[in-house]
């Protein structure tokens, strides 16, 4: 028996005799108890009539307001906005909870609102200026002005704010707070990591609390919290598009190839990748199959491409 | 700032949210619901605001006249006109009007304190308007789980809300 359940019920009329007995038990225990589920009705009956409730954007409301009357002296556009602060590039994805879909492109988003994407990333923006970079098969929701969950990963360059108010994002291994920077999270179930391009971020959890600067990111592996040197440029390369080798062991451009497209790349235990197997280019929005088509040019490979998975059987450098 | 844009501005603080949505409701437009707020606060700063008696019962009852005026430029149907006007003359106490709608609020921005799934459900429920069972079926819950899960909003957002209401 749930007592938060069992008082909701009473207020939309659905308990059953016991509910209802249950809770008018607990309300007469004490003068206490009665005003509780006094006031708790009241802010069931102030809620019931909050469809489309959303929230406007107040400091650029009275920046328009002032500058008609000239009352105030106007403050410049860039103490507010995108275009002043350095932004934070967040890449989270949640494990486990299930979203439903709407899709809003372009549309400035309200509280409750929600992005899904399928097979492509989707970018739009945030009410409070902060841009997001969806990647496919993720999906975010609105839960404050300055507040997401999110299932999948996503890239925010989230705008500083005047107030104490920071952004967070909710994953469901713990809460990333932006402390003003640009970084990366990627949550998922088979991978955490946390990665800091420029700035600062706090990431909290039961048992820790961690900042990471730029350059910093962590991992998250059964549990385990280890924190590293970001030193491989590509690893926002998915945000970007663009993926830059220099004299990269093709192993490596192997491991970067699958965090950019998000597939697996296996190399069958017989292919001996050597160390002249060095790549030097760049790939600015290449398909996979453009890339892979060069590479085995390059490298004499030999693939089987499956869906979301490469197999090298053969190569010869 | 002089006097009277001091009281303005802190008017605006308070309400500025609550009568947006208090003319979305009517207008059914975000822009339009800003605009028609927005000159209300700028007529304010403009003239004397310290001669209003009842600030929150003028700032709400403003907002709607404001938003027939701005239906009638936009030339809605007749009846709509009449709709809200006849709204507007049934109305006897705008003063309460405002304090229920500033509760809204209050619940509104109690939100983003709910854990994740809470605050989740409870937006499905209250901002987006889905029923126990459409929100069930879409999570791949129980209509129970769903109703434990609002009653435990509820009892968050009123330990949050406690000393503000």
């Amino acid at each position: 028996m749930d007592i938060f359940g069992n008082k909701l019920r009473l207020f939309s009329k659905k308990a059953t005799p016991e509910e209802v007995a249950q809770v008018e038990a607990w309300a007469q225990e004490s003068e206490e108890n009665l005003q509780e589920l006094k006031a708790l009705e009241a802010l069931f009956q102030a809620s019931e009539d909050m469809k489309g409730y959303q929230s406007f954007d107040k400091k650029l409301a009275w920046q328009k307001i002032t500058q008609k009357t000239g009352t105030n002296p106007v403050r410049p556009l860039n103490s507010w906005r995108k275009y002043a602060a350095v932004a934070a590039s967040l890449i989270i994805v949640v494990a486990a909870s299930i979203w439903y879909t709407t899709t809003q492109v372009g549309v400035p988003s309200a509280i409750g609102q929600e992005f899904v994407t399928s097979d492509v990333q989707q970018k739009f923006d945030l009410q409070d200026g902060t841009e997001v970079n969806l990647d496919a098969n993720s999906s975010l929701i609105i839960t404050g002005y300055r507040s997401v969950a999110l299932r999948g990963k996503a890239y925010f360059k989230v705008t500083k704010s005047d107030e104490n108010d920071q952004f967070s994002i909710q994953t469901g291994l713990g809460k990333v707070t932006v402390l003003g920077t640009q970084f990366v999270v990627h949550s998922s179930k088979e991978n955490f990591e946390v990665a800091v391009e420029e700035g600062k971020v706090r990431f909290d959890d039961e048992s820790r609390s961690i900042t990471l600067k730029a350059h910093e990111k962590i991992n998250i592996t059964d549990g385990t919290l280890t924190k590293q040197i970001i030193q491989n440029s590509n690893e926002f390369s998915w945000v970007s598009g663009h993926l830059h080798f220099d004299n990269t062991p093709l192993k490596m451009v192997f491991s970067d190839l699958q965090r950019h497209f998000g597939i697996e790349i296996n190399v069958l235990p017989n292919v001996q990748l050597g160390n002249e197997c060095l790549l030097t280019t760049s790939f600015q929005n290449e398909s996979l199959d453009s890339i892979m088509g060069e590479l085995a040019l390059l490298f004499g490979l030999q693939f089987e491409k499956q869906s979301k998975k490469i197999i090298i059987k053969a190569a010869k450098c | 700032m002089n006097m009277g844009a001091t009281v303005v501005k802190q008017w605006f603080d308070q309400y500025y949210n609550i009568l947006c949505n208090y003319a979305f409701g009517i207008l059914q437009d975000r822009d339009a619901s800003e605009d028609v707020v927005q000159g209300l606060f700028l007529h304010l700063l403009e003239h004397e605001p310290t001669q209003v008696q009842h600030p929150k019962a003028f700032l709400i009852r403003s907002t709607h006249s404001r938003c027939i005026d701005f239906l009638r430029k936009k030339n809605v149907e007749e009846k709509t006109i009449i709709f809200w006007q006849e709204k507007m003359s049934d109305e006897t106490n705008w003063e309460q009007k405002m304090d229920a709608f500033s509760i809204k609020e209050l619940i509104f921005e109690s939100i983003r304190h709910l854990p994740p799934q809470c605050s989740h459900i409870f937006v499905l429920a209250k901002i987006e308007g889905f029923s126990y069972q459409e929100i069930a079926e879409k999570l791949e819950l129980s209509v129970k789980t769903i109703e434990n899960q609002m009653g435990k909003a509820l009892k968050l957002v009123r330990t949050h809300l406690k000393d503000k209401i």
